[in-house]
């Protein structure tokens, strides 16, 4: 998820680890099966706003 | 009386070899002949140009100029300071040197076999270099990344058995993350690099004062541990399983906590500002911090739990890292105390988490509370200082300074 990727490389991976504990769904396994949707990285966008970073 | 010189660069380029050479050459320019320069790279520089970088430094510097180092997690000087965590990236030389200062540095790449043999012979083998025993010591360990177990405490032991009453501090290297895995740092002296390895810095020549603190206010008590599958994989607490044991006495009746708690036990303790830890003699509280579950409902505790230990549930906030800060300060002597010519100090990286945007402020607190010349901090995976009665303290989530001064 090249989202994830950007914000891991902006933010630093402790940062992805705390936006992955507010998700529905689990980062890796959705990108290791390619099941990515729109509401995937709806959420993980909201969830990183929460903690005070707009990834887009 | 001897003075100590020092020098701080910081370099952010790309390119770790020109990041050393860089810093190293801003570092000189206030102090221009040091004995010796160490380099700390944040653990995003590739650890295969660790020679390469050191070279490079040496070939700026005085023949004989000893070059060290390693990787961690964050540097800061001034008001500039580098995370990788946080997906900052930076490299920082430390020069030190002045008249009647000696500085030598000794590599332990085997740690695991005797760790505490081969602390002890750092320190025999930086005293050899030095002609004398260090009175001051610097020192990048394995940390709590070190596998199988962390070796830390051993390797403080054999360093002090080969000098009683070393004032010490530094702590863990890193090597970054790798999923949820955090591979061991490196560590180098000269052209000799290792992985999983130690590096003591040995000042002589010096005053040293060492302090470390961590600010945590133990909330109430959490049980005994009653199951151990060493050498960290804690079974059961006051009989129970520990995951339920756990998740209870970490969460509460908070279900959102409890659903972080149980989704990633690490990050979800230190988001919540919530951990186990123990108390001291003196009533200090020091970390356990659940690193992880394992599949059979126990829980992984990195610093070396024991059958039979008590444990309290500790609350870790913005106030509590910053009072450790202050604390340490005082221990250096504070703002009264013989002022000193050199601090470094060695925090931890979760730190950053708790403190959030006010981590940016946490060297330059330190600055403010002791009386110093130049300041220089290092984030660490683990920490390592002396207590008040000046034992030797490895710990997480701390604060641990080194305070030097010429003799």
């Amino acid at each position: 998820m090249a989202l994830v990727d950007r914000t891991r490389a902006e933010q630093g991976p402790f940062f992805v680890a705390r936006v992955a504990l507010r998700l529905s769904f689990a980062i890796e396994r959705v990108t290791r099966e390619r099941t990515v949707t729109a509401e995937h990285v709806d959420e993980f966008v909201r969830a990183c706003r929460e903690l005070g970073y707009d990834p887009r | 009386m001897g003075r100590i010189e020092s020098g701080v660069g910081l370099s952010t380029v790309l390119d770790l070899v020109d990041a050393a050479r860089e810093a190293t050459l801003e570092a000189r320019r206030q102090c221009s002949s040091p004995a010796a320069v160490l380099l700390f790279a944040t653990d995003n520089y590739p650890a295969e140009r660790l020679v390469a970088a050191s070279d490079a430094a040496a070939a700026v510097c005085p023949a004989g100029t000893v070059v060290a180092g390693g990787t961690v997690p964050g540097v800061a000087f001034g008001d500039r300071r580098y995370d990788a965590l946080y997906g900052g990236r930076g490299l920082a030389a430390l020069a030190i040197g002045g008249g009647g200062v000696g500085v030598q540095a000794s590599l332990a790449a085997d740690t695991k076999a005797d760790p505490r043999a081969a602390g002890r012979a750092l320190a025999e083998r930086v005293t050899r270099l030095l002609g004398q025993p260090p009175s001051a010591g610097i020192i990048l360990s394995p940390g709590v990344a070190a596998k199988p177990v962390w070796i830390d405490p051993d390797i403080v032991d054999g360093i002090r058995a080969a000098v009683p009453g070393l004032p010490l501090a530094g702590g863990g290297a890193s090597g970054g993350f790798e999923g949820r895995e955090m591979p061991e740092g490196h560590v180098f002296a000269g052209r000799d690099v290792a992985q999983g390895a130690a590096l003591l810095v040995g000042i002589a020549g010096v005053e040293g004062r060492s302090g470390v603190a961590n600010g945590l206010v133990a909330e109430r008590r959490a049980g005994t541990i009653t199951g151990l599958e060493a050498p960290r994989v804690i079974t059961s607490i006051e009989g129970r399983p520990a995951r339920e044991a756990a998740l209870e006495l970490l969460a509460g009746d908070d279900a959102r906590a409890r659903e972080f708690l149980t989704k990633n036990v690490l990050v979800a303790c230190v988001e919540l500002g919530v951990t186990f830890a123990e108390e001291d003699p003196a009533g200090a509280c020091w970390p356990h911090v659940p690193a992880a579950w394992t599949a059979g409902g126990g829980l992984v505790d990195l610093y070396r739990p024991r059958t039979g230990q008590d444990l309290v549930v500790a609350r870790v906030t913005r106030e509590g890292c910053l009072a450790a800060v202050d604390e340490v300060a005082g221990m250096l002597g504070g703002t009264t105390g013989s002022p000193l010519e050199l601090t470094v100090s060695f925090s931890c990286s979760l730190r950053g988490v708790t403190l959030g945007p006010q981590r940016a402020d946490e060297h330059a607190r330190f600055r403010t509370r002791v009386r110093t010349g130049t300041h220089f901090g290092v984030s660490v995976r683990g920490e390592i200082g002396l207590s008040r009665r000046g034992d030797p303290v490895c710990a997480g989530w701390s604060y641990a300074a080194l305070g030097l001064r010429g003799r």
